[in-house]
């Protein structure tokens, strides 16, 4: 081991603070160099210093004042603690409050959403529906005759089924083909049971319902059959080429 | 007598404060492991008296331990209030197993910390004491020779404790610790919550600083 090997260890080989190994390495190192000897008994004088450095003699009034202080500060303390234990004993389970409060907060603004959405689905819906049955049952059909040339109008020629949809489209024609307005009301008619005849409102069959007929009318001779519905807003509404033969009641119907 | 005082002992804290001293003025009772742990014990309980005994039991190493670390009285003072405070505070964690005193050195290192960087903060903003020269370490003003003896200790104090003032803290507690209390690394490494490699590096660095301190101001003080 060299002096500065040895230079290194002797803060701790003063304190005996070294493993046996080391200090004996150390020592033997020291009792045959005197520089490193000398630094050894410097270092041993600074360790002496240190433990003679006791603090000066305190009084007993010292060590009285601190325990009086100590408690003063304790029942301060324990009076402050008791008076917000008992404010926060109100608000105890604060987790449990707050966890509550914050789901009660997302349900009602879920609840105001899906409401305020609601509302305006049933705004979109009056929209595109404005003659909805106040009933509720929505069977309202109604069919405008076909013309020879389909004429653009704020009316549009097309059948307007609410509620039992599905059921009418299973059995009509393919979309577009609105010049076949009379068979697809007769296959209504046959699929609709709300929209049966009434017995009260039996079917008109008539050459022509107009009770002005204009010479433009003449010229398209059209047959015209309203059927009523038990539902007063549902009126069947049929329109057919006028035949060169007469027609009798009992047949019109089939045709 | 002193158990006795114990059970016997008025509730009040103030009134109970008299009655110790009356009872046992001043010395500190050199007492057993195990009446140390029946007074914790029955401090923890509640036991007012109890923890008047453990203070008066300790009021001594706290106070002379937290004079070592700041370097003056009225810091250590308030710190061993702090420090009994905590201790009252904390006293149920306390496990009996562990070594009371090393608890309370623990508690008192914090303290001192925590002190130490609220000095730290007011140095900064007021000046710094440790830029007194030397001088006014060793020319103490002395009327009276027959004080030189006093003197001296005053001076090799007041030189000790600024050389322990220029470590780090944990330096500055590890030395305080191992060579002013006389606990083994071991027991400082415990004190400190570090390991015993980390505690023998601290220490061999502040007794080489403080060795390299002393040096410097001596040589001065021969010079002058």
């Amino acid at each position: 081991m060299n002096c500065k090997q040895v230079e290194k260890l002797l803060p701790l080989y003063v304190g005996r603070d070294l493993d046996a190994r080391s200090e004996r390495s150390v020592t033997t190192h020291v009792e045959s160099c005197v520089a490193c000897s000398a630094a050894a008994t410097e270092f041993r004088q600074t360790r002496e210093l240190l433990q003679e450095f006791a603090p000066p003699a305190f009084s007993e009034d010292v060590y009285t004042g601190i325990r009086q202080n100590v408690w003063r500060q304790i029942e301060a303390e324990t009076t402050t603690v008791s008076l917000s234990e008992l404010i926060a004993g109100w608000f105890r389970p604060r987790v449990i409050w707050a966890a509550a409060s914050a789901l009660l907060v997302c349900v009602l603004v879920l609840g105001i959403f899906l409401i305020g959405n609601r509302s305006r689905i049933q705004q979109t819906v009056a929209i595109d529906a404005p003659e909805t049955n106040r009933n509720g049952s929505s069977n309202r059909i109604v069919a405008i005759p076909p013309r020879e040339k389909p004429i653009p109008s704020p009316v549009a020629p097309r059948v307007e089924v609410q509620g039992p949809r599905q059921v009418y489209r299973r059995h009509s024609e393919p979309k577009g083909d609105r010049n076949r307005a009379p068979d697809r009301l007769n296959t209504l008619v046959a699929n609709a049971p709300d929209a049966l005849p009434d017995t009260s409102g039996s079917p008109r069959l008539g050459t022509s319902s107009d009770p002005d007929p204009s010479p433009a009318r003449d010229s398209v001779k059209t047959l015209r059959m309203e059927i009523q519905t038990k539902d007063p807003n549902i009126r069947i509404i049929w329109f057919a080429q006028r035949d060169t033969k007469p027609v009798s009641h009992n047949n019109s119907k089939g045709t | 007598m002193g158990s006795r005082l114990i059970e016997d002992g008025p509730s009040g804290a103030s009134d109970m404060v008299l009655a110790v001293e009356l009872q046992l003025p001043g010395s500190v009772p050199s007492r057993s492991p195990t009446w140390l742990a029946l007074l914790v014990e029955r401090a923890t309980a509640g036991d007012a008296a109890a923890f008047e005994q453990i203070m008066i039991h300790s009021q001594q190493r706290v106070m002379a331990m937290s004079w070592r670390i700041l370097g003056n009285e009225a810091d250590a003072r308030d710190a061993s209030q702090e420090v009994f405070l905590r201790v009252y505070k904390y006293l149920g964690r306390f496990k009996q197993d562990q070594d009371f005193f090393a608890w309370v050195y623990r508690i008192t290192v914090n303290v001192c910390r925590d002190m130490l960087k609220k000095r730290q903060h007011q140095n900064d903003r007021f000046g710094s004491l440790a830029t007194d020269s030397v001088e006014q370490i060793l020319e103490i003003p002395s009327e009276d020779k027959d004080a030189e003896q006093s003197l001296i200790q005053t001076q090799r104090r007041e030189l000790i404790s600024r050389a322990i003032a220029t470590l780090p803290f944990k330096e500055r507690a590890s030395i305080v610790l191992r060579d002013v209390e006389g606990l083994s690394t071991d027991e400082v490494a415990r004190v400190l919550k570090s390991s015993s490699t980390t505690v023998r590096s601290q220490i061999s660095s502040a007794r080489r600083k403080i060795r390299d301190y002393c040096r410097r101001y001596l040589k001065v003080g021969q010079e002058s």
